[in-house]
């Protein structure tokens, strides 16, 4: 029920926003505490309460309101479609009830002011806490599906409530999701705060730099720390958003650390602490106030009442420039940081291959060699003729995101491309780029100011690009200035000067590092350029470029766009860091490099540094005959090395080989008869599952050294064979694992991956004509979905046999859900396979 | 990496003895090393007493106990402990990390995982204050249906303490997490593996093995 006093709502935004900053805003404390203390059991939906204990809730209310709270949350912290299903009350039901308790409260209070002669203004916020699923890659739970989520309970509340807030949140994608159904579907101030622990992230992994990074970007009204931890373990994390932080902060403590007895939780703070903290959190430059678990009345009371007359400390932080992921944060200018450009299809036929023929392994392989060589930022570049730019850019963004946690940099000429892509991208990204072309940057600039990320500009525009540096110098302060006519805050755009060839442009490669010291002191903005092409068309490439980096770094550059995997360049960025002074006591380039005792550097990581990566000194496992020990690698047959898993050495071998025999001749008198031996020994206990494994992944490599001769010979591999974990279900080691054994038999595998769709498989069998079809089920929950599964593939004419396997099935449930056939293993699978696909 | 980790993570292999060289053996324990350094423990527990209702055990949470294994798992116990532990996000990501490129060292590390986080909440376990416990049930055993996970992540609060959620299909995100209710008050160690619904085509079985933890 709204009474008349109640001012309409468009004001009572201008009016929290004004106090916002400039008075300490004094919110409530923990609801859900204050409800068990009053009944509520374990377990219960906190929400139903709304509905048949509305007494109690307006109670609640009303006495924190009371103790001097002027921001109260409506009792919807878990009210999401998933919790609330599973009461008798729909979603509109749970939150109406919800908000007209909180009306009735603030009216109450309202009544009591105006007897007492107080004034007061109240607001009330509509609270919304994380959905309790995980979204995908890490959980199964989809972007939009959270988005959805959260978008119908703004929906319902938002003509109702004064402004929105998001709480206890451990997940960045998440709270992206909940941010953009806030600020798209209404417009309420939005106040956004996660939880950490006592590492100093949150339980995702993020940082309070990247949150920061994130929510300034994405435009909330405050940020800040809410549950996580009592006052005196927040106040290093408040510190830390404090020194970054341009917009105002809230910080909602529990009262202390829990305590558990038998059938109660209390809390270790006492009423008086509590207040002294939040005075000083006041003081320091908080703007927002209030308690999460354990936090009564008192606690707000003691608060409130120690925070009179006490303003809220002006904060001049300066604004760097930050890109993160979900839970890494990059700044530029701490020292100098590496993009790394091979995720791009220009120039590179494998790549290119695989993006068209969707195989994601090849471009996560990529990313994970830069990874490891030590770039800090991965440019994702998917652009090909023929290609669905925007459904791939999203899908490769989405698989990179799931195993990497470097900041990506998304580059598209495409504006839908890049909307796409930042919209399900997970933290602030790099956006590659704008240029000084008027319609490029009405283009481009909307995205970055509504999804937050850094621009990257490049000076040129209508005219191309202008030979001098000055002129370039003119092209970045329009861009920066247009940028800042969207609202884009300048820390916020990186330019890049452009490297042009000196082979062909010898004269201009100097104006490009003038160009990019005179951006750099003039304009105030980081730089970035794009290396490798100084060299084109030069002999002996890598010293060009490597004298080119020196230079540029010399010249300020902060961002080199370049290839990690050329050591010699990495180690010129390594270098330039003693020598400018940045690498104080030099303690990563020792760490980088004190192993390297030619003087050229080799910090890349070798990729099959893993467990049991075989080498000819530890060819011996137990099990294998003795003739097999201690042999020289040069005398040991293909045979040999695949039953000893040589990973390492069994690729050049193979090469070798094709000197003297034929790809089918290697398969059939080395490999084959390898593998069955390594499989006869599995069988019989001589060999133990990491061994088998092992040597599937070596024969898999030599594989992949055949695979090329094929063309050549005019033959394709046998298959394919598509692989899927179905539908509901996210264990996926078992079909992983029949994945490298099957490859190792030289089969085309084409894995769908975990938590396929129904669909998704049915279509995949179109696409591919695979000659056998696999499916793992781990759950009994998720052999329904097996069963789905099925069920939809054998509508499908033509349907190839289809096979089954994981931890609930065997061969009698296999049958009744319609499989053509049960592997209880891996290797049963393969001979299977065998069988069927000739 | 102590003993009792290593041998755990080497029954989840199936190992049977096969010798190994001491490269391999300082491989395997590098893998359990980096699923420990990757890992972020964190569990959560809960003690209700237990009182009879209908002639089934409950207690004061929004819980349903009334199964036939749960009656004979908490026959003559005044109490019962509910936990939850996980291994965290991080881990997740890092096994499908290797899965990419080094699947030998992802499933050495996957099998670590999973004995990690048993340790973890044995070890929990064993820091409280009660003499005698039965071993720890997990919804899905027997005749308990995996939707009492649901209730039993409610009760604990596990989302929002340690980020232990579920999914639409009730599987446990992070995924190296494990739930269990275990009685307070009797010593029962003895599980039974004829309720189990693998139990005939269980390859620890064949192998004269459990696949749980032998005290």
């Amino acid at each position: 029920m709204l009474s008349d006093e109640i001012v309409p709502h468009k004001s009572a935004r201008e009016r929290l926003l004004a106090k916002l900053g400039q008075v300490p805003l004094v919110f409530d404390g923990g609801m859900g505490s204050q409800l068990q203390a009053r009944g509520l059991v374990p377990g219960e939906l906190p929400e139903a309460y709304n509905i048949t204990h509305s007494d109690i809730v307006i109670d609640i209310h009303r006495e924190y309101l009371a103790s001097g709270s002027s921001c109260i949350l409506t009792n919807t912290f878990g009210s999401n479609r998933y919790r609330v299903e599973e009461s008798p009350y729909t979603l509109d039901e749970i939150i109406g009830a919800a908000i007209t308790n909180g009306r009735a409260a603030i009216t109450l209070e309202n009544e009591r002011c105006r007897k007492e002669g107080i004034e007061k203004d109240c607001f009330l916020f509509l609270d919304m806490g994380p959905i309790g699923q995980l979204i995908e890659p890490m959980g199964s739970l989809s972007f939009d599906e959270a988005y959805l989520t959260f978008r119908e309970q703004v929906l319902i509340a938002k003509n109702q409530v004064d402004a929105i807030l998001i709480e206890t949140v451990s997940d960045l994608y998440e709270m992206k999701a909940a941010v953009l159904a806030a600020k798209e579907n209404s417009d309420l101030p939005v106040f956004a705060t996660m939880t950490f622990e006592t590492t100093g992230k949150t339980l995702m992994g993020t940082t309070p730099a990247t949150m920061v990074a994130f929510l300034e970007g994405i435009g909330v009204d405050a940020l800040g720390v809410n549950c996580s931890l009592g006052p005196k373990e927040i106040a290093p994390i408040v510190e830390e958003i404090l020194s970054m932080a341009r917009i105002p902060v809230i910080v909602q403590p529990n009262a202390g650390l829990p305590i558990y007895s038998s059938n109660s939780t209390t809390y270790n703070v006492t009423v008086e602490e509590f207040a002294s903290y939040i005075r000083d959190f006041v003081q320091s430059g908080v703007s927002a106030v209030g308690g999460c678990c354990g936090t009564t009345p008192a606690y707000i009371k003691s608060a409130a009442a120690i925070l009179s007359g006490v303003s809220v400390k002006r904060r001049h932080n300066t604004a760097f420039t930050r890109i993160t992921s979900g839970s890494k944060c990059v700044t530029l200018g701490e020292r100098v940081m590496v993009c790394g450009e091979r995720l791009n299809p220009t120039g590179k036929k494998k790549l290119k291959e695989a993006l068209l023929n969707q195989h994601y392994e090849e471009v996560l392989l990529e990313a994970i060699h830069q990874e490891q060589a030590g770039a800090d930022v991965l440019d994702v570049n998917v652009g090909l003729p023929g290609i669905d730019e925007a459904a791939v850019m999203v899908k490769v963004i989405k698989s990179i995101q799931e195993i990497i946690v470097l900041p990506l940099q998304i580059d598209s000429s495409s504006p839908d491309v890049l909307e796409k892509a930042c919209r399900i991208y997970n933290g602030k990204p790099l956006i590659n780029s704008v240029n000084g072309k008027k319609d490029v940057m009405e283009a481009v600039f909307p995205i970055v100011k509504k999804y937050g990320g850094v621009i990257l500009g490049l000076t040129l525009d209508e005219n191309g690009i202008p030979p001098l540096a000055e002129d370039r110098l003119l092209i970045a302060g329009k861009i920066i200035e247009t940028a800042e006519s969207f609202g884009i805050d300048r820390s916020d755009v990186i330019i890049d000067c452009l490297v042009l060839t000196a082979s062909a442009q010898q004269k201009e490669v100097a104006e490009t590092l003038k160009a990019l010291t005179l951006v750099k002191n003039e304009l105030g903005v980081h730089t970035v350029l794009g290396c490798s092409n100084v060299s084109f068309g030069l002999p002996n490439r890598p010293l060009i470029n490597k004298t080119f980096m020196a230079m540029a770094l010399y010249a300020g550059l902060d961002l080199p766009i370049m290839n990690p995997l050329d050591k010699d360049l990495m180690s010129t960025v390594d270098a330039f860091e003693v020598l400018s002074y940045k690498d104080v006591d030099s303690s990563r380039y020792i760490s980088r490099h004190a192993a390297d005792r030619t003087g050229s550097a080799a910090t890349v990581k070798n990729s099959s540094n893993g467990a049991l990566s075989g080498n000819a000194s530890s060819g011996g496992i137990s099990g294998r005959t003795e003739h097999e020990t201690g042999r020289s690698d040069g005398e040991m047959t293909l045979k040999e090395m695949v039953v000893a898993g040589m990973k390492d050495l069994i690729a050049e071998k193979t090469k070798e080989q094709l000197l003297y025999f034929s790809s089918m001749q290697i398969i059939n008198e080395e490999l084959i008869p390898g593998l069955d031996d390594v499989g006869r020994k599995y069988e019989s206990g001589q060999l133990f599952l990491p061994q088998l494994i092992l040597s599937a992944e070596t024969t898999k490599l030599a594989f992949s050294v055949l695979k090329e001769t094929f063309t050549a010979e005019g033959k394709q591999g046998k298959g394919p064979i598509l692989l899927a974990t179905v539908e509901g279900d996210i264990h996926d080691i078992g079909k992983n694992i029949v994945r490298v054994v099957l490859e190792s038999y030289g089969f085309h595998v084409i894995d769908l991956g975990k938590d396929v769709p129904v669909e998704k498989v049915a279509e995949a069998f179109l696409t591919y004509k695979p000659q056998m079809i696999g499916l793992s089920a781990l759950m009994t929950t998720t052999v329904h979905f097996m069963e789905k599964t099925i069920k939809r593939l054998k509508e499908c004419e033509g349907i190839c046999p289809i096979l089954v396997g994981g931890a609930v099935l065997t061969s009698d449930v296999a049958r009744e859900i319609g499989a053509d056939y049960y592997a209880k293993d891996a290797l049963e699978s393969a001979e299977l396979a065998q069988r069927l696909i000739k | 990496v102590s003993f009792l980790l290593r041998d755990e993570t080497l029954r989840y292999l199936r190992y049977a003895d096969q010798l190994l060289t001491a490269e391999q053996d300082a491989q395997i324990d590098s893998a359990i090393a980096e699923v420990i350094e990757c890992a972020r423990p964190r569990t959560v527990h809960r003690v209700f007493d237990l009182f009879e209702k209908d002639g089934f055990p409950a207690v004061d949470a929004a819980i349903d106990l009334r199964f036939a294994d749960l009656r004979k798992l908490l026959t003559d116990c005044g109490s019962c402990l509910l936990v939850a532990g996980t291994l965290g996000i991080e881990i997740d990501r890092r096994l499908k990390y290797f899965a990419g490129f080094d699947m030998t060292r992802y499933v050495i590390m996957d099998a670590a995982a999973s004995a990690y986080i048993e340790e973890i909440c044995d070890s929990l376990q064993g820091a409280l204050p009660f003499q005698q416990m039965t071993f720890r049930f997990a919804p899905g055993y027997g005749d308990v249906p995996l939707t009492m996970q649901k209730q039993l992540l409610n009760v604990l609060d596990a989302g929002r303490r340690i980020g232990l959620t579920l999914t639409s299909t009730l599987l446990m995100t992070p995924t190296k997490s494990i739930t269990g209710i275990v009685g307070i008050g009797r010593d029962d160690q003895n599980r039974n593996c004829s309720s189990c619904k693998r139990y005939e085509t269980c390859e620890y079985r064949r192998n004269h093995s459990v696949c749980y933890q032998t005290k």
